[in-house]
């Protein structure tokens, strides 16, 4: 990746950091994904990845925070419930889940853009 | 060609977004939240992982409060309220319980009003459907409407309710209980008849112990006379409430009340009738408890009082201890979530506790309809009009279903040809629980009692299920009186299926208040009850029901052989684990059994058996075998019974010993399946053989391992289950810890000047099972570990035990 699209996914990551932490709607970083993209994407965005993988880090992050905070109590409970072979299964998975809606949400972004013949070479 | 990547990649994240988010996924046994719904971690199941580390300090505004109420909660989580009016009291307990409690408390009163369908689906329209046909949401509202007639008493409830509430409408997604997540759907607003549907669960899960179509289905299988030997009102070695030798007076009459009419009824008894309900026959004991001595008794010369009800045992736990205190009183104890008040617990003047009644208050009629259309039913040879009341069920994922139910005078017809009964015996209930009562008043004003003039009072109001309200007072009084609406009938009605086309067959009126079975200060110097009967039969009025005759003997064997007591012994006596049914049973078992054929390893079990000191102890192998031994033996003695086509009610374990021990001429020693005629000696070696055999396949280790007390969550959920607590006892037992059953709630307290408490219960304060305090009583509770209730009326004296304070202002 080059700097601008690190730049880029770090914008993501902690954005979507802040947002989850105080709108209770678990896909407020979908439409927040579409715009960032729409106005951040250039020819050369890696638009599933740069979706992807920030959500993917931002949701582990938030997972391993709450997780160490509960001693693990709960995602143990789940882990049973859902008869997985460990948590970090669980936590892969979710976080998988996660980044896929949002790797599908920058990709659709920078689509649009391009549909409407606004993606510009990097700057 | 970029449009379409464009619609493309639209359409990917549609579809995955509202499957995610939408889509349950349906399997044989269960289904699946959506799963993105479920598990984000921004409003899924991860925001119930409650930090470990509690915040110190909270501020939260609630409507309706007069002044701020102080909140603190001790290192085991039990909230101290400190309220400055009884009515901000009831808010801030409804707020607080619901804060804990509040998936449980909506799922038991949808239970209890046949509403679980509509978020569990179809499979349980029946049980739905069989919840109103009992009419427990009728009941709810006859109690409701009574007890809103007193406008204190209104007062409170509406306050309770409006707490519970402001905690519900400030969830939000993220905030909601688990549960609600797991199961996909939203909570609805409490109100006051979910604390009256809270109360009539309790009416049924204690007092649904009648067995009118057993008994009339075994009447007609095996006679009169053998009905009468093996369903007895009474053995002679039991040892009532109320001591043997009582001198009864009967303030009314009643004429219509003749003798025994069994033979009459055996002409008319109906055809063997099917019915649904799930007995879990080998495990019904649901017992508990209680017992008060006098200060002659104890080291401190006060009294000392003990509790402990034995309810089915489940996460999140029947019981939420609580501390309420306001300037007119100051209460600690045991609440039910959802009903205001503490129902088992003491003031700063009193103790009480209770133990289940177990009397007979639910009686069938069979009702002779003119037609088909069901308007209009023979009584008293005319024609009488029913009442319709048409129940509406909405179900998760099928069509609404609509249920006619038709009320008679003797109540709703629960078995017609509409549910369950294909021969249209259809089958009127009468039932206590259906009669406008005031049980919440009687909670309330014990809350506040503080002589025994106060408690008589307040157990006046009490009506349904009927309970052994034992009592202790600072001044030395001690006290127990069995209290409850009971029927004035003959015997057979209360065990038969009656004729409901004749008004002589309906209740005769009720047994006063004054003439309920009740001891105050006895010369033996303590009162106990143990679910046995009441009395002796020289009690004036009939009564039948379910009663236990070991935990009672052994209570009253030991607390008369008792002196110098503290709370200590008292902790001792709760946890007794003395098999007194196996100290009777079994060396008769043992020498009545024909040893000659047995080879060296059933020898051994043999020589293990006979060593054994009678007591359920977790880590012993020997009362595994006695149980292993006696349950086989009590499959082959009442063969006739396990395999009969029609519901049948298994003699009680008490008459089983009485077959060992009292070795008489019976057909129920015969095995049915056989061409010979078996004798005791013959069942003995058989099931002797058939026990050994089980025994070198075993894997178990010990008792505890044999029995598997397990505490389940009240979903069945298996992942928020406690599987295996380590503990001894059984069903009959002091320590009455079966494998679904057991003391929900151990307390004792002493009445000394600053009184002397300790409690605790097989649970924790939080519903959430993402809580460190979801269970974090339950190993202290299997090990017979026992907490100080902290009870002072002053909030400087509480901050020493707690670190947690919440503030709730106006």
């Amino acid at each position: 990746m080059k700097n601008n699209n690190i730049y880029t996914f770090f914008m993501f990551l902690i954005t979507i950091l802040l947002v989850s932490y105080f709108v209770p709607i678990w896909y407020i970083f979908i439409p927040l994904l579409i715009i960032g993209s729409i106005i951040y994407s250039t020819k050369s965005t890696p638009s599933f990845l740069l979706g992807f993988s920030s959500v993917f880090l931002a949701w582990f992050l938030l997972m391993m925070f709450m997780d160490i905070q509960n001693v693990g109590l709960l995602s143990s409970k789940i882990t049973t419930l859902f008869k997985l072979p460990s948590k970090w299964l669980l936590i892969s998975i979710t976080a998988l889940v996660g980044a896929l809606l949002g790797g599908l949400s920058t990709w659709f972004g920078k689509n649009l853009k391009s549909s409407f013949g606004l993606l510009k070479d990097n700057a | 060609m970029k449009h379409l990547t464009t619609v493309i990649s639209l359409l990917l994240l549609v579809s995955l977004f509202y499957f995610l988010n939408s889509y349950s996924i349906k399997t044989a046994s269960s289904t699946i939240p959506p799963i993105g719904k479920f598990i984000n971690p921004i409003t899924g199941f991860w925001k119930n992982a409650e930090k470990a580390q509690l915040k110190t300090e909270e501020n939260i505004n609630l409507k309706g409060l007069k002044s701020p109420v102080s909140i603190i909660y001790d290192e085991h989580m039990v909230p101290h309220i400190y309220a400055q009016n009884e009515e901000d009291l009831y808010l801030a307990q409804g707020y607080v319980t619901a804060r804990f409690r509040l998936w449980q408390m909506e799922i038991q009163t949808r239970a209890a009003c046949g509403r679980v369908s509509e978020i569990l689906g179809p499979k349980l329209l029946p049980f739905d459907r069989l919840k109103r046909r009992t009419g427990m949401k009728y009941g709810a509202q006859q109690t409701l409407a009574a007890v809103e007639k007193d406008p204190h008493a209104k007062k409170l409830l509406d306050a309770y309710t409006n707490g519970i509430n402001q905690y519900i409408h400030g969830l939000d997604e993220a905030s909601m209980p688990v549960e609600y997540k797991l199961l996909n759907y939203q909570p609805e607003d409490w109100t006051p008849l979910k604390t009256g549907l809270l109360l009539k669960a309790m009416a049924e899960n204690l007092t649904a112990l009648e067995y009118d179509i057993e008994h009339t289905n075994a009447l007609n299988m095996i006679g009169k006379e053998n009905f009468e030997n093996i369903y007895k009102d009474w053995w002679p070695e039991q040892d009532p409430i109320i001591p043997i030798g009582t001198i009864y007076t009967r303030s009314i009459e009643s004429p219509l009340e003749i003798s025994d009419s069994l033979l009459s009824i055996n002409s008319f008894a109906p055809n063997k009738i099917d019915n649904p309900i799930d007995r879990e026959e080998e495990d019904y004991m649901k017992g508990s408890n209680n017992w008060a001595v006098a200060g002659s008794k104890t080291k401190s010369g006060k009294p000392i009082l003990a509790n402990d009800p034995h309810l089915r045992l489940s996460l999140p736990s029947i019981w939420f201890q609580i501390h309420l205190s306001c300037p007119e009183y100051n209460v600690s104890g045991a609440s039910l979530p959802g009903a205001p008040g503490v129902i088992s617990g003491f003031n700063d003047h009193i103790a009480w506790g209770v133990t289940n009644a177990g009397r007979d208050i639910r009686d069938w009629y069979k009702v002779t309809f003119k037609d088909a259309s069901m308007n209009e039913y023979l009584l008293d040879g005319k024609y009488v009009a029913t009442k319709k009341v048409i129940e509406k069920f909405e179900i998760k994922g099928m069509d609404t279903f609509y249920d006619t139910i038709v009320y008679t005078h003797h109540g709703p017809v629960v078995y017609d040809k509409n549910y369950i009964d294909k021969k249209s015996l259809n089958l009127a209930l009468r039932w206590t629980a259906h009669d406008e009562s005031t049980e919440m008043l009687t909670f309330n004003k014990l809350n506040k009692a503080q002589n025994i003039k106060d408690y008589f009072e307040a157990i006046s109001h009490y009506s349904c299920p009927a309970q052994n309200f034992v009592f202790a007072c600072k001044n030395g009084d001690i006290a127990i009186q069995q209290q409850g609406k009971f029927p004035i009938e003959r015997k057979d009605q209360a065990i038969f299926i009656q004729d409901g086309s004749k008004t002589t067959n309906d209740w005769q009126g009720y047994i006063p208040f004054a003439d309920n079975p009740h001891i105050v200060n006895p010369s033996r110097a303590f009162v106990s009850s143990a679910n046995q009967h009441p009395t002796d039969p020289t009690y004036p009025y009939n009564y039948s029901g379910v009663f236990d005759y070991n935990r009672n003997r052994r209570i009253n064997n030991l607390l008369s052989g008792m002196n110098n007591i503290s709370i200590v012994e008292m902790e001792k006596l709760q946890l007794d684990n003395f098999n007194m049914q196996a100290s009777e049973c079994l060396p008769v078992m043992l020498s009545k059994l024909d040893k000659t054929k047995l080879n060296k390893s059933q020898l051994k079990v043999i020589d293990d058996l006979s060593k054994w000191n009678f007591y359920n102890e977790a880590n012993m192998i020997e009362p595994a075998y006695f149980e292993m031994w006696k349950d086989t033996f009590k499959s082959l003695l009442w063969d006739e019974f396990y395999h009969a086509d029609f519901p049948m009610r298994i003699p009680e374990d008490v008459t089983m010993a009485h077959f060992i021990i009292d070795e008489k001429t019976s057909v129920f020693y015969d095995i049915k399946s056989t061409s010979k005629v078996e004798t005791l000696q013959d069942l003995l070696l058989l099931s002797f053989e058939a026990t050994s055999n089980k025994i070198t396949h075993m894997t178990e280790k010990n008792w505890s391992e044999y029995k598997h007390t397990t505490i389940e969550h009240l979903a069945k959920i298996p992942a928020f289950t406690i599987d295996y607590v380590a503990c001894g006892g059984n069903k009959s037992i002091v320590n009455a810890t079966s494998k679904y059953h057991g003391p929900s709630w151990r307390m004792i307290v002493e009445m000394t000047d600053d009184i002397n408490a300790v409690a605790i219960y097989p649970g924790g304060q939080s519903g959430n099972p993402g809580s460190k305090y979801y269970d974090n009583f339950v190993q202290d509770w299997s090990e017979g570990k026992y907490y100080q209730v902290y009870h002072s009326s002053s909030i400087e004296e509480m901050k020493k035990h707690a670190s947690i304070t919440l503030v709730l202002n106006p």
